[in-house]
């Protein structure tokens, strides 16, 4: 699914994305990549997900707009 | 280093006996100087780690060709260059290209020597690793003696991550230090392991996806994390906050006009106090030396020009320390996600937030900014539109005029004032719209943004940054404003016109009856010498010249003073001010009481005031709006890559003015404002 509608709160794994590839690569260094683990922080416009980065102690927060978030695809991760 | 507890400590190879030292001095005949890199992610407090370790020793420089900046440092026998933050060396994007180019030994700041660097430093943020770790990764590919700095370790600590240091540096195969530029811990071991760093030995994978692994698995080797010992909570609904439609908007309304407020409320003082002290000095240089050409070169010309510029120093380190200070807690970020919402139907993206507020301090730093803008529209577009911010420079023309048009009223000056900055923003956002809608067709680019952690900022680098500009733009006063101020001196000065013979006879009349001379006479010899003073003033080259011009300003109501000075301020805007104060203390003999009160009763030729309140106004609507800087033409051509830009800036910017502006002045003089 789109990370756009992942619910509030919820965890999942990036698995693809169709965004051109400056915009992939910029997101891939920021650690937005494949198999990168998120949460949903903020829903719509914009769309700020947490990326724990191996612990949710730490890690970064990256702000998206939506066009962005509607085309980066996620997996659930199960609760 | 001072205040830095971490300098206590002798370093470890100083260079044999010699004294610290700024950048740019002959320093590289030493042998053991080492020209050290500092590379790592944005946001991981590499300016604040810079910032401890050179001290006010440092310089800004850029690249060759480039508008990119980096900033250079001298402290322990390490010549350090701060590179631009880059999430990698790999993206294409201009500030990842002159780090590999720094590194590799193809550019060098200008004035540095082209060849790669001694040593690199890796600055990683303690909280944010496995991500750094992959920049760290390709650092270390280019086999270059390499030392990693884990800063803000009292951070993760306090999130209770832990980090092996010597797990880490076995696996890099270099020196890592945990270190926190806030607090000044472990500054002093990474000035030591630059002077001892080696080529790391093994090599990291090239592959990007091999590298995401190799920093994996060395995080998950090198560091623990406590559970549940982070809690976001707080951070997610600041975030909801500053990006919510309505309370986000209301909260950046709110920021912005306590910034200006403050900007007002806290220069007013220091400014009285720097007009007062160039009062004094104009005084005491007429009382003291003898009258003649000198004299009025110094008073009429170089106090003049120079006091009347940097009278506003006050305004512009304040501009300067107060973005820095907001930029440091992390608010800025969510705030351009709230300018996105409101960029986007003009044309212009979030991206462009950073470049246009930074162009309200000077649009230069504003174009180059926009670098960062990725798609190429997007950013011809913020280019073309950041000159219409309004920036330091107009600040000096802003107050005189607002003062002019309001004296006395504080409240009605700071509305007026603020009125300029929202037609200027209003102007480059229907410009911009004007563009999309013709020569950059299409939408703008969606925005990727980190969002930094908030923090408390730094006040040192807020400082640190405050001097440099500080600095910057009193260098402009003492160099380019100085000259220009005595141009025009010797413009408005020369050729001299010889005393009538009458005034002479008149003069020796008043010599000869002495103190007890009949009050007639003295009146007549005053009426002579200002008539005197018209006759000569309308002769020099400055008001040929004026007047030559002038026709093409009478429908906005300059006169040929006012035409000369707009003419002045192309060079830069700020020189409208001493030109002004130059042309009207050139032909006044009153004692000083003021450089802005000065011009306030400046008078036209023909004895009435220059500036009217229909004057006053379409003045200031011409200064919001024209394309008057030089420079600024200079690198949008760069930036935007060809003169077509820079003149259809120039065309558009400088056309709108004068129509805007002869509006206003037709419409208030038509309505009977006087």
């Amino acid at each position: 699914m789109p990370l756009s509608q992942m619910p509030l709160g919820s965890r999942a794994v990036v698995s693809e994305s169709d965004l051109d590839e400056s915009d992939a690569s910029l997101l891939r260094a920021m650690g937005l990549g494949p198999n990168a683990e998120v949460r949903m922080c903020r829903l719509g416009e914009p769309c700020i997900v947490a990326l724990p980065c191996g612990c949710d102690a730490g890690g970064c927060r990256i702000g998206l707009s939506r066009r962005i978030a509607e085309r980066v695809y996620v997996r659930a991760m199960p609760v | 280093m001072k205040g830095v507890p971490a300098q206590a400590e002798p370093p470890v190879s100083r260079v044999g006996g010699l004294p610290d030292r700024g950048p740019g001095l002959d320093r590289r005949q030493e042998r053991r100087v080492r020209r050290v890199a500092i590379v790592g992610n944005p946001n991981t407090g590499k300016t604040t780690l810079f910032n401890r370790v050179a001290g006010v020793r440092h310089k800004t420089s850029n690249f060759p060709g480039t508008t990119q900046e980096a900033r250079l440092g001298f402290a322990d026998g390490l010549d350090l260059i701060d590179l631009p933050g880059t999430y990698s060396l790999e993206l294409d994007l201009s500030e990842s290209q002159i780090c590999r180019d720094v590194l590799s030994g193809q550019t060098a700041p200008r004035g540095e020597p082209m060849s790669a660097p001694d040593a690199v430093l890796v600055v990683a943020d303690a909280c944010n690793l496995p991500r750094n770790l992959m920049l760290v990764g390709e650092v270390l590919r280019r086999r270059l003696p390499t030392v990693v700095a884990v800063n803000m370790v009292d951070l993760s600590r306090r999130r209770g991550i832990h980090i092996d240091v010597e797990r880490l540096s076995e696996e890099l195969g270099c020196e890592v230090v945990l270190c926190s530029a806030r607090t000044g811990e472990g500054l002093e071991r990474i000035t030591r392991a630059l002077h001892d760093a080696a080529i790391p030995h093994p090599t990291p994978p090239g592959d990007e996806a091999g590298l995401r692994r190799w920093a994996e698995r060395l995080y998950v080797f090198a560091a623990t994390a406590e559970e549940g010992a982070a809690d976001d909570s707080f951070t997610d609904r600041l975030d909801r906050t500053f990006t919510h439609p309505v309370l986000g908007t209301l909260v950046f309304v709110g920021v912005m006009t306590g910034l200006f407020w403050m900007i007002f409320k806290l220069a007013a003082t220091p400014m009285s106090w720097i007009d007062a002290l160039f009062g004094v000095l104009a005084s005491q240089a007429r009382s003291s030396l003898p009258p003649g050409v000198l004299t009025d070169l110094l008073t009429n010309g170089v106090i003049a020009g120079v006091g009347a510029t940097a009278i506003f120093l006050p305004q512009i380190c304040l501009l300067f320390f107060l973005i820095s200070l907001l930029e440091g807690t992390g608010y800025l970020a969510r705030a351009a996600f709230v300018m996105d919402r409101v960029l986007r139907p003009f044309g212009l993206s979030g991206h462009a937030f950073v470049p246009l507020l930074s162009s309200h301090a000077c649009a230069l730093p504003g174009i180059m900014a926009a670098r960062a803008v990725p798609d190429r529209r997007d950013r011809l577009a913020t280019i073309l539109v950041a000159p219409f911010m309004s920036c330091t420079a107009r600040i000096p023309v802003y107050v005189l005029l607002t003062v002019l048009l309001f004296p006395g009223r504080e409240g009605m000056q700071a509305l007026a004032f603020t009125g300029c900055y929202v037609i200027g923003v209003f102007a480059g956002l229907l410009s911009s719209l004007v563009a999309r809608r013709t020569i950059l067709r299409g939408k703008s680019r969606a925005m990727a943004m980190e969002l930094p952690s908030y923090k408390w900022p730094s006040v040192r680098t807020a400082l640190m940054l405050t001097m440099d500009r500080g600095m910057m733009f009193l260098k402009k006063a003492g160099t380019v404003i100085l000259m220009i101020s005595v141009v025009l001196w010797w413009m408005g000065t020369y050729p001299l016109t010889p005393e009538p013979a009458e005034l002479i006879g008149a003069r020796q009349r008043v010599a000869a009856a002495g103190p007890g001379a009949e009050p007639a006479l003295t009146d007549e010899v005053r009426a002579l010498e200002t008539e005197h003073g018209r006759v000569s003033a309308r002769r020099t080259i400055q008001a040929r010249i004026g007047s030559a011009i002038q026709p093409i300003y009478a429908p906005l109501g300059y006169d040929r003073q006012l035409t000369i000075g707009v003419l002045a301020s192309f060079a830069a805007r700020e020189v409208f001010v001493s030109t002004m104060a130059v042309q009207v203390v050139g032909s006044n003999d009153a004692p000083v009481k003021g450089m802005l009160a000065e011009i306030a009763s400046a008078k036209r030729d023909d004895g009435t005031p220059i500036f009217t309140a229909p004057t006053s106004w379409s003045l200031l609507i011409y200064f919001v709006l024209s394309m008057q800087c030089l420079p600024t033409l200079v690198v949008t051509a760069r930036e935007a890559g060809g003169w077509k830009w820079a003149g259809l800036q120039m065309a558009w910017m400088t056309g709108l003015a004068y129509l805007s502006a002869l509006v206003v002045y037709q419409v208030l003089t038509a309505a009977g404002v006087s």
